[in-house]
């Protein structure tokens, strides 16, 4: 039994069992933090588009105008009153 | 048998059994089996449709017209809620839509069926309070929370018309959305994931989910800015009429982009459901019979097939009859004698455009319209255009072709009328309309057709008359814009009764095409005005919503006046006095750029003089106060030009009075009072 299994073989299998499960489980660890950070990646472009969408919208010149007008007491120039630039 | 033997029988059975077991697990694992294969590949493998993102849309400028957004919707697999009927109460409350239907739906043996798309924020919270669905996602057994992507147009009804709108898949069904269809989409991709034991993809293969193409931007030549000015000037006309809806394009004659297009009645495609009266482009897709407007093209037909824009036609004293109907003058009170062709497009003379049409006979007026476009497509690339329709060489009898020479009897759109005038605009080119500003979507296309349709001199001599319509004169002077050249027609149409199949006598569609003259942006316009109610001429629907949408096109694109047309202004309202200071500073911060020099160059004729030898103490200087009498506030400030006097002006118009008087001296720091008033 000796000649066939040294002493060094046993703590050695047991060695790579346990290194390969480790990395099996590495792995599996890995892939749900790459999962979680898409989702954090998403929901940050998520977040973006709403941003887009409230700037594009906060901007829109119906909303300028009705401000322009309504809050500000703004009108339209006469044509007299607009200086054109070069 | 003694224990013993049943033991060692038990024994041999177990150990038979144990070979044969771990002989069949060597097996499998060496030498394998794939039926066993394929059900592990489906026990772990999963196949997920990754969706691409939709391409935005912007305007000429990258304002976004349309962009996605993250939407949740609300899925079910019947086979696996517990309690239907409860469920479907519950949904009931939370989506309004009857329990009863939710039943009958939940009952279905399928393992997905949509419950409803796109949900809004207020049903969410329903679901939240009907215990469907909690704060964090978690819902109940058999009930799916699916994230879906949704079409936004961030600026509503604005130009609507152009961008279209898509369906809950986001799939373009109408306008840019369906005619980008195949750019904006991207491509969709199937990708493997390895799923853990609660079925969540663990490992997905990232060389496939890279190949997944979200879909490509479009950018359109309007212009945000111009658009809704275009649209809110042409709702007021609408509005204001009693008409049942009208159109308006602004293009540029140099290279034929739409800067504006729009159209009444209109719809938002935020909101589905719109009726389909409400969503059609009538400008592109919707043909009209022209009226006058078409005159001056015949003009130019005639121009170029030798004929001189002084020749005369005699005008028969106001009718004419051909096959045996009369055709008259639109006024009963116009009883034209000899017309100059120039002349008969400044009084918009129907008798003497007969002739001439009459003159220039069938096959040349057929060949010119379609030199001009009329008939055939623009090519504009939108969904829907149509053609419009010339009538076919056999069908021209005299009555046909005495019609067409005053725009009846034919069907254009307000698209090929726009293009064809501009034609005039620029210097006899037939341009290629276009709404695409981006080169990805243009690429391939081919250059955007531009031909020589006749010379620059037809354009020039078709031009001063077409500037004849809006001088006082003229059928179209309520489009002059104070300021500017410009040159234009007006047009009003018949329309056919659908009911009696002949010309209504109180339907009516009232255009004007024009375009500014003298400026460095050309730019042609169109205006309509369908079915006003009341006065329905175009000279007075159709040519003052043309002068609004022009002044608000050279406002905002910033083009300089070129001249004035003499006209008569308005009574305008009173403007508050503002100091040199307040402008220039109001000016600077508008425009973002330092423009003393730049705002008072161009009209600096009247120069501030420096009295020679009397250089004052320190840096302040003295000057001959400048005799300001009949110009006006702009060209008042320009003089001073950023010297540091200040200037009150109060009123509008002309400067009447001016203090200090001209001659004296004026010094740093002076006060200069300008008192201004409307010119009769």
């Amino acid at each position: 039994m000796k000649a066939w299994f040294p002493g060094w073989f046993f703590p050695l299998i047991v060695l790579f069992s346990i290194v390969t499960v480790w990395l099996r489980l590495e792995v599996v660890d890995t892939s749900y933090a790459i999962s979680k950070t898409e989702a954090t990646i998403r929901t940050l472009e998520e977040e973006r588009k709403r941003s887009e969408l409230k700037l594009s919208s906060l901007r829109s010149p119906k909303r300028l105008e009705a401000l322009a007008k309504g809050k500000f007491n703004l009108r339209q120039p006469n044509a007299d009153q607009v200086v054109h630039l070069k | 048998m003694n224990v013993r033997n049943r033991f060692t029988t038990i024994l041999c059975v177990v150990g038979f059994l144990s070979a044969g077991i771990f002989a069949r697990a060597a097996y499998v694992q060496l030498v394998g089996d794939p039926r066993l294969d394929r059900m592990a590949r489906r026990q772990f493998n999963s196949r997920l449709l990754v969706r691409p993102e939709r391409g935005g849309i912007a305007d000429r400028n990258g304002e976004p017209l349309a962009i996605n957004t993250g939407v949740l919707s609300l899925a079910a697999n019947p086979s696996k809620i517990k309690k239907p009927k409860a469920i479907a109460r519950l949904l009931s409350k939370a989506i309004g839509v009857s329990e009863s239907k939710f039943a009958s739906r939940l009952a279905d043996k399928k393992e997905f069926i949509w419950i409803k798309r796109h949900l809004t924020d207020s049903e969410i919270q329903r679901l939240e309070k009907w215990k469907i669905k909690d704060h964090d996602g978690v819902i109940e057994d058999g009930l799916i929370l699916v994230k879906e992507s949704r079409r936004v147009y961030p600026h509503g009804d604005s130009a609507s018309h152009v961008l279209g709108s898509v369906n809950l898949d986001s799939e373009g069904i109408e306008g840019m959305e369906l005619w980008g269809e195949s750019h904006l989409q991207g491509k969709v991709v199937s990708i493997t994931a390895i799923k853990d034991a609660l079925g969540r993809p663990a490992f997905i293969d990232a060389s496939a989910a890279r190949s997944e193409e979200n879909g490509l931007p479009i950018q359109l030549t309007l212009d945000t800015q111009l658009q809704y000015a275009v649209e809110q000037e042409l709702r007021a006309a609408v509005e204001a009429h009693g008409a049942k809806g009208g159109s308006v394009i602004v293009m540029d004659a140099s290279n034929g982009e739409i800067l504006a297009l729009a159209n009444e009645p209109h719809f938002n495609p935020n909101i589905p459901g719109a009726p389909q009266a409400n969503r059609r482009n009538r400008a592109i897709t919707d043909g009209y019979e022209p009226g006058s407007t078409l005159k001056p093209i015949v003009v130019a037909s005639a121009l170029a097939r030798g004929m001189k824009i002084s020749d005369r036609i005699h005008g028969e004293l106001g009718s004419i009859v051909i096959q045996g109907k009369r055709i008259s003058e639109a006024e009963a009170h116009e009883r034209f004698e000899w017309l100059t062709l120039g002349k008969m497009i400044q009084v918009s003379s129907n008798v003497v455009a007969a002739k001439l049409a009459l003159k220039l006979g069938p096959d040349v007026l057929l060949n010119s319209l379609k030199t001009f476009g009329f008939g055939s497509k623009t090519q504009i690339s939108f969904p829907g255009e149509i053609s419009g329709i010339l009538p076919p060489r056999k069908r021209m009898q005299p009555l046909t072709t005495a019609n067409i020479g005053f725009g009846h009897g034919l069907l254009v759109t307000p698209l090929q009328m726009v293009r064809a005038y501009a034609a005039f605009a620029n210097g006899g080119y037939l341009v290629q309309p276009t709404l695409l500003k981006s080169p990805q979507v243009l690429k391939g296309r081919g250059a955007p057709s531009i031909r020589s349709i006749f010379s620059p001199k037809i354009a020039d001599e078709v031009s001063s008359a077409l500037e004849g319509v809006v001088s006082v004169e003229g059928t179209g002077r309520k489009a002059a814009v104070d300021g500017y050249r410009i040159a234009g027609k007006t047009g009003t149409a018949q329309v056919v009764d659908p009911d009696t199949g002949k010309y209504s006598k109180n339907k009516y569609i009232a255009s004007f095409v024009g375009y500014l003259v003298g400026t460095q942006k050309r730019l042609v316009f169109f205006t309509s005005v369908v079915e006003p109610r009341g006065v329905y001429y175009a000279g007075e629907t159709a040519a003052p919503l043309f002068k609004r949408v022009v002044q608000a096109a050279v406002h905002r694109l910033s083009i300089p006046p070129t001249e004035s047309v003499g006209l008569p202004e308005p009574a305008r309202r009173a403007n508050p006095p503002l100091s040199l200071q307040e402008r220039v500073e109001r000016a600077t911060v508008s425009q973002a750029v330092p423009m003393k020099e730049q705002i008072f160059q161009e009209v600096e004729r009247v120069v501030l003089e420096p009295i020679t030898g009397e250089l004052s103490q320190g840096e302040s200087s003295i000057w001959k106060m400048p005799d300001l009498k009949g110009m006006t506030a702009v060209e008042a400030l320009a003089v001073f030009g950023g010297r540091p006097v200040e200037v009150e002006i109060r009123g509008t118009g002309l400067v009447v009075l001016q203090n200090p008087p001209p001659g004296q001296q004026l010094r740093e720091g002076d006060k200069v009072s300008l008192r201004m008033k409307d010119s009769p």
